[in-house]
């Protein structure tokens, strides 16, 4: 059984088995929305949690918020209970819909949360000036949230989870409602934050996400978690062998096969490699900015907030989200290389989140 | 979108057809003080065409919705703190001037306080009309600003639950009990400002109202002397109490003597009731018989005019007849008043109506005592024997007002009490929305309204439905009598009866835990020129301000402490 004081420092999130049994008024048991979970999120690592609508996902985040009491079973977050609320001061949460008011601008909603963080004046607004940049509202930042499209309330939301510049950021499906180019700038956000030393509870049924960002993923369905481990560890095929080489005409592949059969071996599948149509678009994306088209809304947002936590960039952050960073370059060329500009060393020196394990 | 250049009349300007946001703040910046502007000309054209109450309605309604305007502008810049406490109560501000519903009543204020002077009859007394118009504008603005209070409070909790706002903000370092205090605080301080706003209002259109011309001097000194002042009553002693206790002693005794029954159930009932009768009987003026009336406590120190009052509501009748006029003499520590041309006057006034005599200062003895003695001169009614008697309520039946302090001071203090009682319906919204879902929030939240406001009638209807009468019951008694009562007619099978009162438990329960707004009554005190005694103030502000919201505030935050914050999950 794992508990707070057993975690020790470098375990951010600790739960087990926790369970969460909804009530009707007649206090009998309704729903068992999640059922006898154990999760360890250590420090710096971008955990994955993925299952389909009503598997138990946000209701988990909402027991780690806080926001839900656990039926059974114990949480620590930050090494202490999820209703103490100086643990607070260092998460970051951003729902699965951003719940914002509709008749705060921008701006006032970022103030709004700023004071909850208790921030003086003057590093409200400075955050509040980095956040507005980083996600592209600067120039609709006086107009009532109401008016936003989903995307740009979504870019709102993750600013105002940054703004206490947090230690552990909880998303709650954070590329839900946002176009490809906003969802590939909040993958390559979480991938620089991680990189930076924090850690990341990412929640999504978007498993390419998931696959792209996270350590460790633990797929729920049900309320139980049905499998956890590391991207590696759950998605390798250990009885088959991937060569990729440059394109082989026909005798070469014919004697490819001549070859194995002399090993008793057969090819299974030969095909062409396909791009991923995340990386076309953000290319079709990137020239038509290039050549200055005009568009509406939020724009393509600056470089990551000077205050979130600093750390070396390391082989991880340049790669950031997985395979395009070439493409992100083409379709941004000035982005990435301001998300990574002027970074502090990390406090511990890691690079990576499995470094600090208690 | 914008229409083409080529298509645009010359005498519309570029930036009417700009919807660009820079655009839009353009014509958002002229708006209002080109709305200013259109209702001052309004205004200056309705005077100018003699139509001028409805000049100063407009021109009120105008500046009444400047102040709205600049009072929110002020708790703006009153609520810039970075503490979560300070944010919430910024947010919950914003959020009534956004929400269409208080938006709306507070419009109903802003329109129907300048509406009301337009609505009085000219042929009516001007103090009656002045009285009408405090009485009705503050009545209503009181209920209005309830609502306001009520719904503003309720949408905002039942809003951020129902729509997980909620979970955005206490997913921050916000303790839930910071979180019901700063939407608290919020109110309380949209409260202050809305009742500023409807006192300067108020006091205003009550300025306008007194420059109309009276009906006479009477009239004319009716409004500065019984309207537009501050009076404190005195009620009388008997002139001989020692005397008047020890009959009303004997009598109980003798009473219990022969009727020990009557003293069974509720002995302090029956007492007060015996003692009651033998108040009444002196307050009775029987045919050629005078009664005296000893009012005390009136140094001249103390008094601010050169008239005093004296409030009586005559009846006639006897078990045959009921006289229309009553005819009496008055004495004024034994002189004989009024005197006019060297001969002792009567008066004969109407019956069963309030009349004010003035009474001149120098009438009271230099100890401060006024002994008011009344003979009665009825006449004898066709088929009577004798003279009707003639009759006063004990209480506001018989009193001496005397001004103690200025109309201005009363008025503010009234208003500050009328905050207190907003602060805690706010804090009882915010209780029930912390539990309930926004409709049965408000109803509950109406609920305590309406029995804070009419607990005495309620008790009353409750008394006479379950049967029961007991004179200014105490809980303890209350329950004893209830229990027999019922315990009685379950003896009796009296199965209907036994659940009427078990119904009444359930609901004199609920009103002993309601503060009564009847016991601090100020709309009627300032209407009626009465004063609005500090210590009252004082009470109300820490039992209506500070007492009850922080024990609801407290029920609130279990509550919402205890409450899953996600009620259904598919």
């Amino acid at each position: 059984m794992v508990t707070a004081g057993q975690l020790g420092e470098q375990i951010d999130i600790a739960c087990a088995g926790v369970t969460k049994v909804f009530k009707d008024f007649w206090l009998r048991p309704r729903v068992r929305a999640v059922e006898n979970v154990d999760l360890r999120v250590h420090r710096g690592q971008v955990y994955g949690l993925l299952g389909p609508n009503g598997s138990g996902k946000s209701t988990t985040i909402k027991m780690l918020l806080g926001l839900l009491q656990p039926t059974s079973g114990r949480i620590a977050v930050l090494g202490k209970r999820p209703k103490d609320v100086d643990i607070k001061r260092s998460i970051g949460y951003l729902p699965e819909e951003s719940y914002l008011y509709r008749f705060l601008s921008g701006r006032e909603t970022l103030e709004y949360y700023g004071r909850l963080f208790r921030l003086d004046r003057r590093a409200r607004r400075e955050r509040i000036d980095m956040l507005l940049d980083m996600v592209g509202l600067e120039a609709v930042q006086d107009r009532p949230v109401g008016e936003y499209s989903k995307g740009m309330q979504r870019r709102i939301g993750l600013a105002q989870s940054l703004i206490n510049d947090p230690q552990l950021l909880i998303l709650d499906e954070p590329t839900s409602g946002l176009d490809p180019v906003g969802a590939r700038q909040i993958k390559d956000l979480i991938a620089t934050l991680a990189a930076r030393g924090k850690t990341v509870l990412l929640c999504s049924h978007l498993l390419a996400d998931v696959e792209d960002l996270c350590d460790r993923v633990a797929i729920m369905y049900g309320g139980r978690v049905r499998a956890e481990g590391t991207c590696d560890e759950l998605l390798e095929q250990e009885h088959a062998t991937l060569l990729e080489t440059p394109e082989l005409p026909e005798h070469i592949v014919a004697e490819v096969r001549d070859v194995l059969r002399r090993h008793a071996l057969d090819v299974t599948k030969i095909e062409r490699p396909r791009r991923k149509l995340e990386s076309l678009f953000m290319e079709i994306v990137a020239r038509a900015r290039a050549e200055g088209v005009q568009t509406s809304g939020a724009s393509n947002g600056g470089r990551v907030a000077e205050f979130l936590g600093g750390g070396e960039p390391t082989a991880a952050e340049d790669g950031a989200a997985g395979e395009p960073a070439d493409d992100v370059e083409q379709f941004d060329r000035g982005l990435l290389d301001r998300l990574v500009a002027s970074p502090k060393p990390a406090a511990d020196g890691s690079g990576h989140p499995s470094d600090g394990m208690p | 979108m914008s229409r083409p250049a080529s298509m645009m009349p010359a005498a519309i300007p570029r930036w009417f057809d700009d919807e660009s946001p820079r655009g839009r703040g353009r014509l958002a910046r002229y708006r209002r003080p080109l709305a200013a502007i259109a209702a001052i000309a309004c205004a200056a054209l309705c005077w100018k065409l003699g139509h001028r109450s409805l000049a100063i309605a407009v021109g009120g309604a105008a500046g009444l919705t400047c102040g709205v305007f600049l009072g929110v502008g002020l708790l703006r810049r009153l609520l810039t703190g970075g503490h979560p406490v300070v944010a919430v109560a910024r947010a919950i501000v914003e959020e009534a001037v956004g929400t269409r519903l208080s938006v709306l009543l507070v419009m109903l204020v802003v329109v129907g306080l300048p509406t009301l002077p337009l609505v009085l009859d000219p042929s009516e007394r001007l103090a009656y009309r002045l009285q009408f118009f405090l009485d009705w504008s503050l009545s209503g603005a009181f209920v209005l600003l309830a609502m306001v209070s009520i719904a503003v409070s309720c949408g905002s909790v039942c809003g951020d639950i129902e729509s997980h706002r909620i979970h955005m903000s206490l997913s921050k370092p916000m303790r839930r009990w910071e979180y019901l205090f700063g939407k608290w605080l919020g109110v309380c301080l949209l409260d202050l400002l809305l009742v500023t706003l409807v006192g300067f209002g108020v006091y205003a259109f009550a300025q306008a109202v007194r420059q109309a011309p009276a009906a006479d001097n009477a009239d004319r000194r009716a409004v500065e002397e019984q309207v537009l002042t501050a009076r404190a009553a005195a009620r009388p002693v008997h002139p001989r109490k020692e005397e008047f206790e020890r009959s009303v002693g004997a009598a109980i005794e003798r009473i219990r003597d022969d009727d020990p029954a009557l003293f069974a159930k509720d002995p302090a009932g029956a007492r007060r009731r015996i003692r009651s009768q033998h108040v009444f009987l002196w307050h009775t003026v029987s045919p050629d018989v005078v009664s005296s009336y000893l009012f005390t406590g009136l140094e001249r120190h103390r008094l601010r005019s050169k008239v005093i009052q004296l409030r009586l509501e005559p009846f006639a009748d006897n078990s045959r007849t009921t006289a229309a006029e009553v005819r009496f003499a008055l004495w004024l520590n034994e002189r004989p008043f009024p005197m006019k041309g060297g001969r002792h006057e009567e008066y004969t006034l109407q019956a069963g109506t309030i009349h004010t005599l003035e009474l001149p200062t120098s009438a009271i003895a230099e100890d401060g005592t006024l002994r008011v003695t009344i003979a009665n001169r009825n006449r004898i009614m066709p088929g009577d024997s004798q003279p009707t008697s003639i009759g006063f309520n004990p209480g506001e039946g018989l009193e001496l007002l005397y001004r103690v302090g200025s109309f201005e001071g009363n008025f503010v203090r009234g208003l500050l009490v009328m905050w207190a009682k907003l602060a805690m319906l706010s804090a009882a919204a915010l209780a029930a929305a912390a539990w309930l879902g926004f409709p049965v929030a408000v109803l509950a939240s109406m609920m305590v309204f309406v029995s804070a406001v009419a607990s005495g009638f309620l008790a009353d209807a409750i008394d006479i439905y379950t049967g029961v009468d007991i004179a200014e019951p105490t809980f303890v008694s209350m329950l004893r009598l209830r229990g027999s009562l019922l315990l009685e007619r379950i003896a009796k099978f009296e199965w209907w009866e036994a659940m009427k009162t078990i119904g009444a438990y359930a609901a004199d329960g609920f009103l002993s835990l309601i503060p009564s707004f009847a016991r601090f009554d100020t709309i009627t005190q300032i209407a009626t020129g009465r004063v609005v005694p500090a210590s009252d103030v004082a009470v109300g502000l820490l039992e209506l301000g500070c007492g009850y919201p922080l024990l609801l505030l407290c029920i609130g935050w279990l509550l919402l402490e205890r409450r899953d914050l996600v009620s259904t999950q598919s």
